[in-house]
C-alpha cells in the first residue's frame, strides 16, 4: 500500500483513481439498480399474472364441477392463450382434456395430454401418461398403450409404477395375454399401491389350479 | 360397488382449517404459552420445522374425524404427522409452482361460511369473536385460508381433470354383473368314531403347553387415604358451621316456583297482528268473571295447551323471549297479563301457582351443612397428608405399616388378581398397573396411584403367584375337545378334498354326491349382488378361476358352520349394462373418474414427497411423549 505524506497527495491519489475508474463505477452501479428494479417488476408482474390466472381458473373449476362444458372449454383455452407461463396453463390443459373427452373427442384429449405429457413438470407429465394410455386403452390402441408405458423412465416415474403396473394389466386383458395381466396387476398389488378396482380386477383373473398327475 | 369405489374424498384442506376454528380444542390456548425455545423437533420438511405441540394440534384435528371408532391414539398419531408433513409438502410445492388466491377470492370464500353468519348473512362481529376466542388474527386466518384454497387448486387441477371412458365403464361391469354357473355339494361336519387317544391329548398338551397357564398373579397389601374418611374426622361446632352456613347461603336457598298458563291468539298470514290484539283484549274482558282455563280451552290457538287449560307448566327463565318473560315473572299469583306479542302473536298470561323463593333455615339443613363444612376443611388436610403418604412411603419402602401409623389409617389386603382382571380395589386399572409394576414386584412401595381427585392409593406387594402350567389332569377334557375338534375338521376337510379330486380327474358330480349321500345344488346365471347364497360362499365363487373350456373350475368353501362346499364353476358370462345402469351411466362414469382422480393424486402426492427433504427424528417424538405424560 502506498503511503502519502500529505493530504494533497492523497487527494490527487483519489482523483486519479476516480479518473480511471469512474466511469465504470458508475456504469455498475447503474446496472445493480436497474437489475434490482426489473427484477421487482418482474416479480410484481409475475404475481398479477398468475393473480389474473387464478381467478379464470377458479371460473372454470366452478364450470367443470357444473358441468358447463362449453364455457369450461373456453375459460381453459383463454387461460393457456393469455398465461401461458403461469403453471394454470397447464392445470387447464389437464382440465380441457377431460373436457374433450367427455364430449367424446378423443383425438384431441390425447393430443393435449400429450404436451403435458412432454412438459418439464414431472409430476403432470406422468398424470398426463397415465391418462394417454387409457385413452389409447379405450380406442383400441393397446400395443401403443404398452409401448408409451415402456418407454417412461422409471427414474422420473418412481411414485407411478403401481398406476402404470395396473394399466399394463388392463391392456393385457385387452389383449387377452391373461396371465401376463395377471402378474401386472399382481405387480401393482405388491408395491404397496391402492387402488379401488385393482383387488377387484385381480379376483377375476384367479389362475386355474395346477393339479398335481394322479398318484 | 359403484358407491364403494367413491373413496373419501381427501384433502378438504380449507374445512381442515375450520375444523380449528370451531372446535375449541383444549391444547390450542395452552400451546401459545408453552416455551418453545428449548422443545425438540419431531419433524421437518425443508426449512419448516415440527414440535410435538404441532403434531399434538394434528392429532386433535385429525381424530375428529375418527371419532368412536377404536382406532388407537398411537396410530392415529403416526398418521397425523404423515398428514401434516403431507400437507405441508404440498404447501412448499404450490408455493414454489407460483400458485396465488386473490384476497378477493378469500373473502368471498370466507363470507360465505356459515360460521360467520347471522341470520344468513356475514357478520363482522360473529367473525372477531370467533376468532379472538381461538387467539387468532384476521390476518393470520386469511393467510392460512389462502394456503388452503391454493392447495385445492393444485388438488382440483388433478382430480377434477380425471375422466373415465365408456371403455373404462364397460370393463367395470363386465366383472360386476358377470354371471356364474355352478353345481355344488356340501359335506357336512363329520361325526367321530372314536375319542382321542391319550397319547395324542399328551402329545398336544405338550406341545401346546402356552394355552394351559395359569396366569401370574399379585395380591397387594395397601394404605388408602381419602378426603371423605378425613372429612368425618374433622371437628365441627356450631359457631363454625353458622359462619359456613352465612357464607354459602346461596346454596341453601329455594329459587321461586312459578307455574303458568297463557291463552294464544296467532298473528299469521290469516290474521294480522291489529285483529289478534283485538281478540285479545276482548277474551281479557270476558276472563273479569270466568275461568281462566275454561276459556284457555275455547279460544287458545296453541292446540297443544289449550286442552290443558292452557297450562304451560313451571316457568323457566330463559326459554320464552324477553316480553313473554317479563310479563311471566312480575305477574301476581291469579292476576292475567295484558296481551303480550311475541313471534307466535299474542298471549294473555296467569300465574297459577306461586311458590316464593325461601332461604332454608340453618336447623333445617344442618346435616348438609356439617357435610360441606367437613369436606371444604379436610381438603387443606387431605392435601398434606397427600403429601406425607408420598414421602414416606417412599423413605420407608420396605413396609407400609409406618406410614399408616403416621396417618392413622390401617393397612387393608386385596385378593389375588391377574394383570388384566381384578376385584375390589384391584378392580382399577391403575392399580393393577403399579402392582405389577417393576418396582413393586421387587418389594418396594408403589409411588401412590390417584384414584379420581379425592383418593390415593399406595400398594406393596404380599403375594406373587408366577404363571404356572396347569397339570394335564386338569385340562384332559378340554385338550380332548379340541382334539376333536380338531379331527372332525380335519376328516370333513379330507372329504370334501376327496371329492374335489374325483370332481376335477372327470367323474360327475351325479355320482359322487350319490355316492356320499350328499344333496346336489344348482345355481344358474348366479350373480355378484343379489345372490342368496351364505357370504362367505358367494366370495369363494366370485373369486375362483373360471372354467377351462368345457372343463369346470373345482374348488371348495368352507363355511363357519365348520361345513366345506365343493363347487364345480361351469360357466362364467361377462356382464353387460343393465338399463337401470345404463340410466346411471354418468354417475359411473364420474364415480369411476373420481376414483382415478383421487388415486393419481394420491401418487403426486407420494412423488413430491420423496423430493421433498423430509426428516422424521423418531427419538425427539418419543421423548416429547414422555415429557407430556
Amino acid at each position: 500500500m502506498e503511503i502519502y505524506d500529505t493530504e494533497e497527495e492523497q487527494l490527487d491519489a483519489v482523483k486519479r483513481w476516480w479518473k480511471e475508474n469512474g466511469l465504470s463505477t458508475i456504469v455498475g452501479l447503474v446496472i445493480g439498480v436497474i437489475v434490482i428494479l426489473g427484477w421487482n417488476y418482474w416479480q410484481s408482474h409475475k404475481k398479477v399474472e398468475s393473480g389474473e390466472a387464478s381467478a379464470i381458473y377458479s371460473q372454470l373449476i366452478q364450470a367443470i364441477a357444473a358441468d358447463k362444458k362449453d364455457s369450461a372449454e373456453k375459460l381453459a383455452e383463454r387461460i393457456q392463450e393469455q398465461y401461458p407461463k403461469t403453471e394454470y396453463a397447464a392445470y387447464s390443459a389437464l382440465l380441457l382434456a377431460k373436457v374433450k373427452v367427455d364430449q367424446g373427442d378423443l383425438a384431441k384429449a390425447q393430443a393435449t395430454l400429450k404436451q403435458i405429457a412432454a412438459g418439464s413438470d414431472k409430476e403432470l407429465a406422468n398424470v398426463a401418461k397415465i391418462r394417454l394410455v387409457r385413452l389409447m386403452l379405450a380406442s383400441g390402441q393397446f400395443e401403443q398403450g404398452l409401448q408409451l408405458i415402456n418407454d417412461v423412465d422409471p427414474a422420473t416415474s418412481s411414485s407411478f409404477s403401481g398406476n402404470y403396473d395396473e394399466l399394463v394389466g388392463d391392456l393385457y386383458v385387452a389383449l387377452d395375454r391373461l396371465d401376463q395381466a395377471r402378474s401386472s396387476y399382481q405387480k401393482a398389488l405388491e408395491s404397496g399401491y391402492k387402488s379401488p378396482l385393482l383387488q377387484f380386477k385381480i379376483d377375476d383373473l384367479t389362475a386355474p389350479e395346477k393339479i398335481e398327475s394322479q398318484k | 360397488m359403484l358407491t364403494k369405489i367413491r373413496e373419501k374424498a381427501q384433502g378438504a384442506f380449507a374445512w381442515g382449517i375450520l375444523i380449528l376454528i370451531c372446535v375449541p380444542f383444549a391444547l390450542w390456548g395452552i400451546n401459545n404459552y408453552l416455551d418453545t425455545g428449548t422443545e425438540a423437533v419431531v419433524a421437518s420438511v425443508g426449512d419448516k420445522d415440527f414440535y410435538q405441540r404441532d403434531v399434538n394440534k394434528a392429532y386433535e384435528e385429525y381424530s375428529q374425524n375418527f371419532q368412536g371408532l377404536g382406532i388407537d391414539e398411537k396410530s392415529l398419531k403416526a398418521q397425523a404427522l404423515q398428514k401434516l408433513i403431507k400437507d405441508e409438502v404440498l404447501l412448499q410445492y404450490v408455493h414454489a409452482e407460483g400458485l396465488v388466491v386473490t384476497d378477493n377470492e378469500a373473502r368471498d370464500f370466507i363470507k360465505a361460511l356459515p360460521y360467520f353468519q347471522v341470520d344468513g348473512k356475514f357478520s363482522d362481529q360473529q367473525y372477531k369473536t370467533l376468532l379472538s376466542s381461538q387467539r387468532i388474527s384476521s390476518s393470520e386466518f386469511v393467510s392460512r385460508i389462502k394456503n388452503a384454497l391454493i392447495m385445492e387448486q393444485f388438488q382440483h387441477s388433478i382430480v377434477d381433470s380425471s375422466f373415465a371412458t365408456q371403455y373404462d365403464v364397460e370393463s367395470f361391469f363386465k366383472i360386476q354383473n358377470q354371471l356364474r354357473d355352478i353345481d355344488y355339494v356340501t359335506v357336512p361336519v363329520q361325526s367321530l368314531t372314536e375319542q382321542p387317544t391319550t397319547e395324542e391329548i399328551t402329545a398336544y398338551y405338550q406341545q401346546h403347553q402356552d394355552l394351559y397357564r395359569t396366569p401370574e398373579q399379585v395380591s397387594v397389601e395397601y394404605v388408602e387415604l381419602s378426603l371423605d374418611d378425613l372429612a368425618k374426622k374433622i371437628v365441627v361446632t356450631d359457631d363454625k358451621l353458622k359462619a359456613f352456613y352465612e357464607e354459602q347461603k346461596a346454596q341453601y336457598t329455594m329459587p321461586e316456583r312459578r307455574k303458568i298458563s297463557h291463552i294464544l291468539f296467532l298473528v299469521n298470514e290469516k290474521v294480522t297482528e291489529k285483529v289478534a290484539l283485538e281478540k285479545a283484549l276482548k277474551v281479557k274482558q270476558e276472563l273479569a268473571n270466568k275461568d281462566f282455563s275454561t276459556i284457555a280451552a275455547e279460544v287458545s290457538e296453541d292446540k297443544l295447551t289449550a286442552k290443558k287449560g292452557g297450562d304451560l307448566g313451571l316457568f323457566n327463565i330463559g326459554v320464552m323471549e324477553k316480553a313473554f318473560e317479563d310479563a311471566a315473572s312480575t305477574l301476581k299469583l291469579g292476576e292475567v297479563s295484558n296481551p303480550v306479542k311475541s313471534a307466535f302473536g299474542y298471549h294473555l298470561i296467569k300465574v297459577t301457582e306461586l311458590v316464593p323463593g325461601n332461604i332454608k333455615s340453618f336447623d333445617s339443613v344442618k346435616s348438609e351443612v356439617i357435610k360441606a363444612y367437613q369436606k371444604a376443611q379436610a381438603e387443606n388436610a387431605f392435601y398434606e397428608a397427600g403429601q406425607k403418604l408420598t414421602e414416606m412411603s417412599y423413605e420407608n419402602p420396605d413396609n407400609l405399616q409406618t406410614v399408616a401409623d403416621a396417618l392413622g389409617v390401617s393397612v387393608q389386603k386385596s385378593l389375588l388378581f391377574t394383570r388384566e382382571k381384578g376385584d375390589g380395589i384391584a378392580a382399577n386399572d391403575k392399580i393393577r398397573s403399579a402392582a405389577f409394576s417393576e418396582e413393586v414386584l421387587q418389594g418396594n412401595n408403589s409411588v401412590p396411584v390417584e384414584q379420581g381427585a379425592d383418593r390415593l392409593v399406595v400398594v406393596r406387594l404380599s403375594e406373587h403367584k408366577v404363571a404356572a402350567k396347569r397339570e394335564l389332569n386338569e385340562v384332559k377334557q378340554e385338550v380332548a375337545d379340541v382334539l376333536s375338534k380338531e379331527k372332525a375338521q380335519l376328516l370333513t376337510a379330507q372329504k370334501a378334498a376327496q371329492i374335489k379330486a374325483r370332481l376335477q380327474a372327470g367323474e360327475s358330480i351325479q355320482v359322487l354326491a350319490a355316492e356320499n349321500k350328499l344333496e346336489i345344488k344348482a345355481e344358474k346365471a348366479l350373480t355378484r349382488s343379489k345372490n342368496k347364497l351364505p357370504e362367505q360362499l358367494s366370495h369363494v365363487i366370485f373369486t375362483a378361476a373360471k372354467p377351462d373350456g368345457t372343463k369346470p373350475s373345482v374348488f371348495i368353501a368352507a363355511l363357519p358352520s365348520g361345513e366345506q362346499v365343493v363347487v364345480s364353476l361351469s360357466k362364467v358370462t361377462a356382464g353387460i349394462m343393465s338399463e337401470d345402469d345404463k340410466k346411471q351411466m354418468e354417475l359411473a362414469k364420474k364415480n369411476i373418474a373420481n376414483a382415478f382422480g383421487q388415486t393419481e393424486f394420491n401418487q403426486v402426492l407420494n412423488s413430491l414427497q420423496t423430493e421433498a427433504n423430509v426428516e422424521i427424528n423418531t427419538k425427539n417424538q418419543a421423548q416429547a411423549q414422555i415429557q407430556g405424560q
